[in-house]
């Protein structure tokens, strides 16, 4: 059940209904509630894999009461890695095993061995990287002494499975979601427009943006033998423009819909493409993650501590990971590690914490020497999306041969007008936004309501006009 | 809450209301202000890909090709009506009517979501209550969003386009300059289409083939059914006995003409069931002389 989808616009205002009709009277029958629409969602996606979700919350349940109530150490410990252990097992599993396989077949006969290999036809989950991170965190937390272990299993189940987040994130804290889940949740008027808002500004990233700029990036990518250079960076700034739109906005949606039912959930994006530096840009993009690891991957390897070789250590290892986390291809692999190049100069020279407010914040238009860095910014990012985005290593080095070639600079034959007017309207949107948690969160209200209302049925209208060109988010293979 | 959902109606309803207006607007504005027009047009050819990959009507005097690939006789019938409006001087319509045609598969190229999406979009103008009424049972889930395609796109022909048919709006002869046959019987790709093929019969097809009879009854155009040129191996897929009872039953005063057996150079077949240019130009010139000599028996 996609969110752009006619199957969401009747399941949400059903469960709305519900929710604050006939469930407000106890907070509990609203979490119950929020559990069985939150595993039909997940059932609409695939019923077969509502078990793995639901095995992966028992066990992350009991092991954090073991954790809890458990005598010693050792036996604590013993919980967290049996929890640990067989969350990324099953995620390895699904998501990594041909990987592995592939790969090693692959070493050998490079070695001039010849290995007989067993590839499985496995179909990944949906959501699996993001709902087995949710309980992990839940453990690791509980191990950690930042949280009490949930003893009622239906609020557990509901942060784990909880639907607007459920197959592509954000990736959320128990220490943020679990408290209020567990306690009464109050209807907000001006928090349920505001949730309303950010859903409308989610689907037009998503219907209008996102899917069309997909339609170019394709074309190009799948044909990239026989483009000419600057058709191949039209195709990169497609892809560039089409994934931020495409994750953003579904996170958009997502929050937006939790505020509707009287939840908060983390911020996951912060307007990246207007970083002035790589270390900002990681603080702006996929929040959720980046912070996951941070958090649970960084720190306990030492994080910043220790001397200089740790730290580019942990570096590596985070971004690696990262890249491995989107999954099970050395272009991905390879991606995190060009973050991780594009990092280290601001480590070595302890320049990764500058630019920590909103960039011309208050002004208008940025300085020059910030509009540089922004361009210099997106520029290094677009080109690691070209990793990304190709099917494999090979793909991806003869993308960029393609590029640098006389063909370069020539007018691409591939410029559709329409889509890059429409995609210079909506940085414009979110340019004058930066400053909020979305773009269009206090659009117009300076203006007479009337104004603001136009803008809203012009968005409305836009969404409906591209709505019949569906792509499925990219985050979902995730 | 009541203040939330109130001031939602509010902001919904007007939404709401344009958007339908603009629908009606729309095909009243193409209904009457523009023309699916056929200059000199005496013969019309209409169904789905086989005749228009096979009748090139630059080789047919006074005719015009509007088959389209993956058009049910739903839409055919639509575009039928608005096609006879426009041009008296139509004399005569060929309708293609092959194995194909008769069977279930024909209830997904009429409503399934693709379909919908392209070919009620172009044709919901033409449609009459019932028409809209059977297309809203048969996909109520994606039934809105069709609408909502068909506004977009009686927006956008209003706004560019002069005629319904120019562009191949509405169909019109493909050529195809490849040839895949061998490759396909080198593998042996009937066995699949064997495997795969459902024999059941689509009676809303039929259905909308009676109408399409009795719209050219009801305006004085002869009707003629057209089979094109099928590979021999394609005889082993479908029950050709079933069919021409079909047609015997329900359209037994109908010319049929049936070229499923006509030679045509190895070279010139796409695929089992499809010509190409080739092909095309080979039967085309075949058609033609069968024309002139049905028109000279029955001046």
């Amino acid at each position: 059940m996609l969110f752009n989808s006619i199957s969401f616009a009747i399941f949400f205002p059903i469960v709305f209904i519900l929710y604050w009709f006939v469930f407000k009277k106890n907070y509990k029958y609203q979490n119950f509630l929020l559990l069985v629409a939150s595993y039909y969602f997940y059932a609409c996606w695939d019923w077969r894999f509502m078990f793995l979700l639901i095995f992966s919350t028992v066990l992350d349940y009991f092991s954090g009461l073991m954790i809890e109530n458990s005598k010693t150490q050792s036996l604590r410990k013993l919980w967290l890695w049996l929890s640990v252990g067989i969350n990324l097992g099953f995620l390895g599993f699904f998501k990594y095993y041909n990987f592995f396989i592939e790969s090693f077949a692959q070493l050998f006969e490079d070695l001039g061995l010849h290995i007989n290999i067993w590839t499985l036809n496995i179909i990944l989950p949906v959501g699996i990287s993001f709902y087995t991170f949710h309980g992990l965190s839940y453990v690791l937390d509980i191990y950690n002494g930042k949280i009490k272990a949930e003893k009622n299993f239906v609020d557990y189940s509901v942060f784990v499975s909880f639907f607007p987040l459920l197959v592509a994130g954000p990736i959320e804290r128990a220490t943020h979601l679990l408290p209020q889940i567990q306690k009464e949740r109050k209807f907000d008027y001006t928090k349920a427009i505001d949730g309303l808002r950010q859903i409308l500004w989610g689907l037009f990233k998503k219907v209008v943006i996102a899917d069309n700029c997909a339609e170019y990036a394709n074309m190009i990518f799948n044909d990239s033998a026989h483009q000419s250079g600057s058709n191949l960076v039209m195709g990169a700034l497609f892809f560039t423009v089409q994934i931020y739109c495409d994750f953003s906005g579904y996170s958009d949606i997502a929050l937006g819909t939790a505020r509707l039912l009287g939840i908060e959930l983390l911020k996951n994006f912060s307007f990246p493409y207007f970083s002035r530096d790589i270390a900002e840009f990681w603080r702006r993009w996929h929040i959720s993650l980046s912070s996951w690891f941070r958090d649970y991957l960084y720190i306990p390897l030492g994080g910043s501590r220790g001397g200089t070789w740790m730290k580019v250590r942990n570096t590596f290892i985070i971004f690696l990971v990262s890249g491995f986390w989107h999954g099970a291809n050395w272009t991905f692999i390879f991606w995190g590690f060009l973050n991780a190049l594009y990092f280290m100069p601001l480590l070595l020279t302890n320049k990764n914490r500058n630019n920590m407010e909103v960039v011309a914040m208050g002004s208008l238009l940025p300085t020059i020497k910030d509009a540089f860095k922004i361009f210099l910014t997106f520029s290094l990012t677009v080109f690691a999306w070209i990793f990304f985005r190709a099917e494999n290593m090979h793909h991806a080095f003869s993308y960029i041969n393609g590029i640098f070639t006389k063909s370069l600079f020539t007018f691409p034959t591939i410029f559709p007008v329409s889509i890059i007017a429409l995609t210079v309207f909506f940085f414009i949107i979110e340019w004058l936004g930066r400053e909020n948690h979305y773009a269009i969160e206090t659009f117009g209200f300076k203006f007479p309501k009337f104004f603001r209302i136009a803008f809203y049925y012009l968005v409305i209208i836009l969404i409906f006009l591209f709505m019949g060109k569906e792509q499925e988010f990219i985050y979902f293979q995730f | 809450m009541k203040k939330f959902l109130t001031h939602i109606l509010y902001f919904i309803i007007p939404l709401f209301l344009v958007m339908l207006l603009g629908l009606i607007v729309s095909f009243q504005i193409l209904d009457t202000k523009f023309r699916a027009q056929l200059p000199n047009a005496q013969y019309v050819f209409l169904g789905h890909s086989q005749p228009e990959c096979a009748i090139d009507d630059s080789l047919l005097p006074h005719s015009k090709n509007l088959s389209q690939g993956g058009e049910a006789y739903f839409y055919t019938y639509s575009k039928l009506k608005k096609i006879i409006t426009d041009n008296p001087q139509l004399r005569t319509v060929f309708i293609s009517f092959s194995n194909n045609q008769i069977e279930k598969k024909m209830d997904d190229w009429a409503f399934d979501d693709s379909h919908l999406n392209q070919y009620y979009a172009k044709y919901s103008f033409l449609m009459g209550s019932d028409d809209l009424f059977l297309a809203a049972k048969s996909n109520p889930s994606y039934f809105l969003q069709a609408n909502l395609a068909s506004l977009e796109n009686n927006w956008k022909t209003i706004i560019k386009r002069k005629n319904l048919t120019e562009n191949n709006n509405w169909g019109g002869y493909l050529a195809i300059h490849k040839t895949k046959l061998d490759s396909l019987k080198k593998v042996n790709y009937i066995e699949k289409i064997i495997d795969e093929h459902n024999d059941e019969i689509s009676e809303t097809n039929i259905l909308y083939l009676e109408k399409i009879v009795k719209l050219c009854k009801t305006n004085n155009k002869t009707i003629i059914f057209i089979r094109t040129p099928y590979d021999k191996d394609l005889l082993k897929v479908y029950n050709e006995k079933r069919f021409q009872n079909i047609r015997k039953k329900y359209f037994p005063e109908i010319p049929f003409w049936d070229f499923r057996d006509t030679e045509i150079s190895k070279t010139g077949f796409l695929d089992y069931d499809h010509l190409n240019q080739k092909g095309a130009k080979e039967f085309s010139v075949l058609l033609e002389k069968r024309i002139q000599n049905w028109e000279k028996t029955n001046q």
